[in-house]
């Protein structure tokens, strides 16, 4: 039992850091979804806040887990599995209510303060910036392909070794159900290993594509930040795209060398930890768009980024009709997201479910 | 190359950008030969409309300072600017002259406005 609570404890007790230090990983051009000056990031009251959101999700996340881990000693199996879930959602949910009045009361400060009239408000875009290199080759990705061929050759090499029935469906406890051996069972593994494939390649696209955000006081150090960014979540999903494939070319081996399995659990969990961990990391020392990063240069007092608030419904929903840019860097959080009022957007969301969605559906 | 864009200023984004990448050719930050964004990807840097960008870009191509290609994209036109000539001149004496009256109306004193012609030219040419 104490397996997947502790698996479920690794999951989310990294998700609970995110979620309550997102206020500290945003651009210091933004607090809570309202666009500042960026020479007012620093202010108390503004901090008071941050840590007031940071503060009081970490006490609710441990109660959550606290609850849960209580719970898990009582209840079935199934019953924990859905619960996990629940409160994942719940946490989330929960996050982003606790930011609203975050949010409404950084307008109304905004708002009274009356900071876009002293200054002039002014955009900056730098027109070699698309002559940079911002990710990491496509190239990259062979070592995934190769992971992907080297499984599609065990499995055919092997093809006699494997038993005719074969393990399809794990649930979180390890609980396995069967299917007949057919060439759709044995490359069920290899095809979601090709969708993820095409998947990372697309995500590593984006990030190359996605608009650049150069902040008027200080355009060179805030290019610099941004590329590194970039950079460095190309290499991290180069190196997850790779992590991935070989879980699922290991799983595909325990097809052919079921003594394997008994390596399922570490291997899991050195996985998922591995991931959570790298992930983590990453988004603390980088922050979004390269704000932690630490380069020394100037910043200027005398003007401030265009204000794009009111394109930003609730301080995180980006949508403007105007805007050809499908993906933009989010606003409170780490990462990307899209131009709602762009129709492609939600083709793509609609795209990458699919993706998703296909495989779960094809077994059940 | 940075080029910066006041939205609440009276002139037009499109005339703004112009300027910019006139001023940008004009100091050699942009080399004759090179490569400017595509429309697309400017557009979403800045986030403003496609047309924008585009009038833009094919004014400038119709004053000659852009090539536009199908293949290669938007290029610095390699042979420069067409220069100057008597037509051009004529142009250029009739913006100057309700700009120079302008400023004869509010008594700016003709030295101070050739002083400060002569320090646009020295920044801009960087001497």
């Amino acid at each position: 039992m104490n397996g997947p609570l502790l698996l479920s404890i690794v999951i989310f007790v990294p998700m609970i850091f995110v979620v309550a230090f997102t206020p500290f990983l945003t651009r210091k051009t933004e607090n809570f979804g309202v666009s500042i000056p960026e020479s007012l990031y620093n202010r108390e009251d503004f901090k008071t806040m941050r840590k007031k959101y940071a503060v009081t999700l970490i006490i609710i996340g441990l109660l959550f887990c606290i609850s849960y881990a209580i719970l898990s000693f009582q209840l079935s199996e199934n019953i924990i599995t859905i619960l996990f879930t629940i409160i994942i959602v719940t946490y989330l949910i929960f996050g982003f209510l606790l930011y609203l009045p975050f949010h409404y009361k950084m307008k109304q400060i905004k708002e009274s303060e009356n900071w876009k009239s002293t200054k002039s408000q002014t955009i900056v875009v730098d027109m070699k910036f698309r002559q940079e290199i911002l990710v990491y080759s496509n190239w990259w990705f062979l070592t995934s392909a190769l992971i992907i061929i080297v499984t599609l050759l065990l499995t055919f090499i092997y093809l006699n070794r494997i038993p005719e029935k074969l393990p399809m469906h794990i649930d979180f406890f390890g609980n396995i159900s069967y299917e007949e051996k057919s060439f759709a069972t044995l490359l069920f593994i290899p095809g979601m290993q090709l969708a993820l494939l095409v998947l990372f390649i697309f995500l590593n696209l984006i990030i190359k594509h996605t608009k650049q955000q150069v902040s008027v006081a200080n355009p060179e150090r805030s290019k610099k930040q941004n590329i590194i960014f970039r950079k460095r979540w190309s290499a991290y999903l180069i190196c997850l795209g790779g992590l991935i494939e070989l879980l699922l070319m290991y799983t595909q081996l325990t097809f052919i060398f079921p003594q394997l399995t008994k390596y399922t659990e570490i291997i899991i969990f050195s996985f998922v930890f591995l991931i959570l961990l790298g992930t983590l990391l990453l988004a603390f020392i980088t922050g979004q768009g390269g704000s932690r990063i630490k380069l020394n240069e100037h910043t200027s007092d005398q003007v401030i980024d265009r204000d794009d608030d009111q394109y930003w419904k609730l301080g995180q929903f980006y949508v403007n009709k105007n805007d050809p840019a499908i993906f933009v860097e989010k606003r409170f959080g780490v990462g990307w997201t899209n131009n709602w009022a762009h129709p492609l957007s939600w083709i793509v969301v609609i795209g990458i479910l699919l993706v998703i969605l296909i495989p779960v559906l094809l077994l059940s | 190359m940075y080029i910066q864009l006041d939205f609440e200023s009276d002139i037009p984004i499109y005339e703004q950008l112009k300027n910019e990448i006139i001023i940008g050719i004009a100091k050699q930050k942009l080399l004759p030969g090179e490569r400017l964004p595509s429309v697309r990807a400017l557009a979403s840097d800045i986030g403003i409309n496609l047309h924008t960008v585009n009038k833009a870009y094919q004014q400038l191509k119709q004053e000659g300072f852009l090539l536009i290609h199908r293949q290669k994209g938007v290029v610095v036109n390699p042979e420069g600017a067409p220069k100057a000539d008597d037509d051009y001149e004529k142009k250029l004496r009739e913006t100057l002259r309700p700009l120079i009256a302008d400023t004869i109306c509010r008594g700016m004193r003709k030295e101070t406005y050739l002083k400060l012609c002569n320090d646009i030219f020295q920044e801009i040419e960087g001497e």
